[in-house]
C-alpha cells in the first residue's frame, strides 16, 4: 500500500490516497463492527448469567424453623484456650434460650442461661431473626467441649469444639475472605473446609488439626441486609464436620459488611471498633484488624503497641484484615501507609488480606522491595464470590509470587520451625505452597 | 477580526460559563484518570455490580466501564476545547468562521456526562456501603455542571441567556452546592473514618507529629458544623463572601487527597473540582453583578443611559439581560 503514494503522477497519488483512506475506513469499520458483535454476544451471554443467577437464588432455601435453635456457631474474640462465645440463631421469639455443655469426655453437665438475645435489625426490610450468644470462661485450654443449644421449641444437635492449646505444639488455622453474592460457590468451599477439618482431625498429625476459620471480610453483598446475612449463618452450618466439630470463627469486617448486623452476628459490643488480638497456643499472636474504620490514628496506635508487645513474646505474628495494602486488583488502602510500616518494623511473619477475589502471595516485602527479612502478604478473598482475573504485571505479583484465581481457602500450619502456607482451591488442589522459617533478627529474642 | 464589545452582563454569564466549562472538563478528567490512568486504577460500582452481583464476564464489564470513561473524558475536553478554538479562530480570522453551533452538538456529551455519573452514582447507591444513599446528594455539585451547561446552551429563540434562566439556574447550583456540602457537614459530624485518615496521611506526609485521633474527631466536628452552617447561608443569602470561602473549602477538601495520599492521588482531586468549583461560579456571579449595580448607580447618577452604550454592531441583546444590574 506504501507504494502509491510514491506514484509519480499527482492523479495517481489521489487515487491512491483514497484507496488507502478507504482501505483503513474499511478495517475500522470491520473491527468496530467484529468488536460491537462481541459486545452484543458477551451481553446476551452476561444476562444469562443474571437470569441463572437469580433462578438459582430462588431455590435457595431457610432451615429457620419458629424457635428451634439454628445457625450455630463458635466465635473467638477473646483468649481463645479459655473462652469462646457459642451463638445460635431462632426465626422466632424465644423465652428460653440456654447452652448446655460440658468437656466432651464427660459430657453436657452444666448449662449457661446467661445468654444475650435479641432481635437483630434488619435495615433492608422485614426479614425476622433472632441472635443468641453464650460467652463461656475459664475453660481449659486444648481440650474438646461439647454443647447443644436449646429454645423454646426445642435442642439442637450436639455438638463440639476444641478450645486452643497452651502447650507448644503445631497446629493449622483456615483464612478466607469474600463469601458473598454466589450462594452455590460458598456452599461447596464449606463443604471442602468441612472435609479439611474433619480430615486434619483424623489422620494423627497434630499440625493437620484446624483450629479455626479467620473470615477477612465481606461475608454478604450487602451488610444491611439481614435476609443475605441469614443465608450466610445457615451456610456456615455446613462447615461442620460429620463428628459435629464446630470450627470456630475469628471475624474481621470487610467493606460490605457494614451496619449493626455484623456485630450483632459475631458478639461484639455495639459500638465496637473490631480490631483485636488473639494468642492461639503460647507461639502464635493474631491479629484482627479493621480496614472499614480509622486506619490510622487509634487503630494504628494499638497496632504498634500490640506488635511491639508480642514481637518478642511470640514466634508467629500474622494478621488479618480486610482491604489489601498490596492489592492484586484495585488500589492499595490505607493500610499501606499506615500499617505496613509498623508490620515491617516488628516483622510480622504473614499478612492475610481479602477484598481482592483471586488468589495471591507476594514475596517478602520491606521498603518496597523483596526482601527476605519482610512480610509476605497473602490473599485476597475465594470463599465463594466471583473470581477476578489478577493483574500480574504489578511487581509484587511476580515470581517468587504469584497470583491466579479460582475459589480457594489458605490453610496456615505454625510449627516450631516453619510456617507453611497452601493455598487449596475447591476440588482439592493444592494452587500454591510457601514455608517460611521464624525471624532471627538480632534485634529481637527469638 | 476582534468580537464586537461585549455588554457587562454577556461579561458576566460567560464568565460563568466558562468556568463551569473548566470544571467539567477538570471534573471529566479526573473522573476518567481514577479508572483508567492512575498507577493502581480502581474500578467503578458500575463495574464491580456487573461483575459481581449480575456476573458479567470480567473483560466485558471493564470495556464498558473504559468505555463510558473514556467517552466521559472525551466529551468533557471536546466542551472545554472546541468553543475555545472557535474563539480564537474568530478572534485571529478576518473572514467568517464557519463552524457548528453549540445547540447542535454540545447537548449530546453533556447528556452523557450527566448520565454516566449518574449510572455510577445509583449504583453505587443500589450496592450499598457506607452513606451510599447518600451519594445522589453527595454527588449534587457535580451534577449541577453539566446540567447548568445544558441550560445555558444558546437557542434560536435565546442566543444568549435570559436573564430568568440565569437566575433560575444559578439558584439550582446554589443549592446543588449546599447539598454536597451537607452531606460532607454530616460525614464529618459522624467522624466519617476515611476523613481522619486524609488529616493523618497528610500529618505523616509532612513530617509532622501526627494528631490524637480525639483531637481530629473534634476538628471534624467543628468542620462538620461549618459545613452545615455554610449550606444553609448559600441557599438563604447571596454573600460572595459565603461562596468564597465554599470555593476554598471545596479545592482544599479537594487537594488534601493528595497531601495525603501524594501525587498518585490527582484523580482523586480532579474529579472533586466542582466541590469548589461550583461556589466559585457563584462567587463570580455574584461579584460581577455587584460589579454591575454599582456601575450602573455611578452612571445613573451622572444622568447617562449606560444600557446602550456599551453595545455595538452584531451584538443583539435582550431587554431582559439589560435588567440584570
Amino acid at each position: 500500500m506504501a507504494m502509491k503514494f510514491t506514484s509519480p503522477s499527482e492523479e495517481s497519488a489521489k487515487i491512491s490516497t483514497e484507496v488507502v483512506c478507504g482501505f483503513w475506513c474499511g478495517q475500522i469499520a470491520s473491527r468496530t463492527n467484529r468488536w460491537m458483535r462481541q459486545m452484543l454476544q458477551d451481553t446476551l451471554l452476561a444476562l444469562a448469567c443474571v437470569f441463572a443467577c437469580f433462578a438459582s437464588n430462588l431455590s435457595a432455601q431457610q432451615p429457620l424453623d419458629g424457635a428451634k435453635p439454628t445457625q450455630w456457631r463458635v466465635i473467638w474474640t477473646s483468649d481463645p484456650a479459655t473462652t469462646a462465645t457459642v451463638s445460635w440463631s431462632t426465626a422466632k421469639p424465644s423465652k428460653k434460650n440456654v447452652l448446655h455443655w460440658g468437656e466432651k469426655e464427660s459430657g453436657l453437665r452444666q448449662t449457661s442461661t446467661n445468654t444475650r438475645s435479641g432481635l437483630h435489625k434488619d435495615l433492608r426490610g422485614s426479614f425476622e431473626l433472632y441472635f443468641h450468644h453464650v460467652r463461656l470462661r475459664d475453660l481449659k485450654p486444648g481440650t474438646a467441649y461439647s454443647v447443644q443449644m436449646e429454645s423454646d421449641d426445642g435442642r439442637s444437635p450436639e455438638f463440639y469444639f476444641v478450645t486452643a492449646p497452651a502447650a507448644d505444639r503445631p497446629f493449622s488455622l483456615l483464612f478466607g475472605g469474600d463469601s458473598r453474592s454466589v450462594q452455590t460457590n460458598r456452599q461447596q468451599v464449606n463443604r471442602m473446609i468441612a472435609s479439611m477439618v474433619a480430615d486434619g482431625e483424623t489422620t494423627g498429625d497434630v499440625s493437620r488439626d484446624i483450629l479455626a476459620l479467620a473470615h477477612g471480610g465481606d461475608y454478604i453483598a450487602d451488610g444491611k441486609n439481614l435476609a443475605q446475612w441469614s443465608e450466610w449463618l445457615s451456610d456456615h452450618e455446613l462447615t461442620v464436620t460429620p463428628s459435629g466439630r464446630l470450627l470456630p470463627l475469628i471475624p474481621a469486617r470487610g467493606n460490605h459488611d457494614v451496619g449493626p448486623i455484623f456485630n450483632e452476628v459475631f458478639d461484639f459490643p455495639e459500638d465496637d471498633a473490631n480490631y483485636y488480638a488473639l494468642a492461639i497456643g503460647p507461639q502464635v499472636r493474631f491479629v484482627t484488624l479493621n480496614s472499614e474504620t480509622s486506619i490510622g490514628g487509634d487503630q494504628a496506635k494499638w497496632l504498634e503497641d500490640e506488635l511491639k508487645g508480642s514481637r518478642d513474646r511470640y514466634r508467629w505474628l500474622v494478621a488479618q484484615y480486610h482491604r489489601p495494602a498490596w492489592p492484586a486488583v484495585k488500589s492499595p488502602s490505607e493500610a499501606l501507609r499506615h500499617w505496613v510500616p509498623l508490620f515491617e518494623r516488628y516483622y510480622v511473619d504473614l499478612v492475610c488480606e481479602a477484598d481482592g477475589h483471586n488468589i495471591k502471595r507476594t514475596p517478602p516485602i520491606a521498603s518496597d522491595k523483596v526482601n527476605q527479612a519482610g512480610v509476605v502478604y497473602i490473599g485476597e478473598g475465594g470463599l465463594g464470590v466471583t473470581q477476578r482475573t489478577p493483574k500480574q504485571d504489578r511487581w509484587f505479583l511476580q515470581s517468587p509470587g504469584m497470583a491466579d484465581s479460582g475459589h480457594h481457602v489458605q490453610l496456615l500450619t505454625f510449627g516450631q520451625d516453619e510456617l507453611r502456607y497452601q493455598c487449596v482451591l475447591l476440588g482439592g488442589k493444592v494452587r500454591d505452597t510457601y514455608s517460611r522459617k521464624p525471624h532471627t533478627h538480632p534485634d529481637r529474642q527469638p | 477580526m476582534p468580537p464586537a464589545k461585549l455588554t457587562p452582563e454577556v461579561v458576566v454569564q460567560r464568565r460563568v460559563t466558562n468556568c463551569l466549562r473548566v470544571v467539567l472538563a477538570v471534573q471529566c478528567v479526573g473522573m476518567a484518570a481514577r479508572y483508567l490512568f492512575v498507577p493502581f486504577e480502581q474500578e467503578s460500582d458500575f463495574f464491580s455490580t456487573l461483575v459481581f452481583d449480575w456476573e458479567w464476564p470480567e473483560t466485558l464489564a471493564q470495556r464498558y466501564e473504559d468505555v463510558g470513561m473514556w467517552a466521559m473524558m472525551v466529551c468533557g475536553l471536546a466542551l472545554l476545547v472546541f468553543p475555545l478554538v472557535e474563539r480564537i479562530l474568530r478572534y485571529a480570522s478576518s473572514g467568517p468562521v464557519p463552524t457548528l453551533p453549540a445547540r447542535l452538538w454540545q447537548p449530546l456529551p453533556l447528556l452523557f456526562i450527566t448520565c454516566w455519573m449518574l449510572t455510577i452514582a445509583l449504583f453505587s447507591m443500589w450496592r450499598g456501603g457506607p452513606y451510599a444513599e447518600w451519594v445522589l446528594g453527595e454527588w449534587a455539585a457535580r451534577f449541577a455542571v453539566p446540567l447548568a451547561l445544558l441550560a445555558f446552551l444558546p437557542t434560536r429563540a435565546h442566543p444568549r441567556i435570559p436573564e430568568r434562566r440565569m437566575t433560575d439556574w444559578i439558584g439550582i447550583l446554589r443549592f446543588a452546592t449546599a447539598m454536597t456540602f451537607v452531606v460532607h457537614g454530616w460525614k464529618a459530624l459522624e467522624h466519617y473514618p476515611p476523613f481522619m485518615d486524609l488529616v493523618f496521611g497528610t500529618f505523616q506526609r509532612a513530617d509532622l507529629p501526627e494528631p490524637q485521633q480525639v483531637d481530629v474527631q473534634a476538628a471534624l466536628t467543628v468542620i462538620g458544623v461549618l459545613d452545615l452552617l455554610v449550606a444553609a447561608l448559600i441557599v438563604m443569602t447571596r454573600w460572595p463572601g459565603v461562596a468564597f470561602y465554599m470555593a476554598a473549602w471545596g479545592f482544599i477538601t479537594a487537594a488534601s487527597r493528595v497531601t495525603s495520599a501524594g501525587w498518585n492521588a490527582y484523580a482523586e482531586m480532579l474529579l472533586r473540582a466542582a466541590n469548589g468549583g461550583v461556589p466559585l461560579v457563584l462567587f463570580l456571579y455574584w461579584t460581577g453583578l455587584r460589579t454591575l449595580e454599582r456601575k450602573a448607580a455611578s452612571e445613573n447618577d451622572q444622568a447617562n443611559d449606560w444600557n446602550t452604550e456599551g453595545y455595538e454592531d452584531g451584538d443583539e441583546v435582550h431587554e431582559s439581560e439589560r435588567r440584570v444590574g
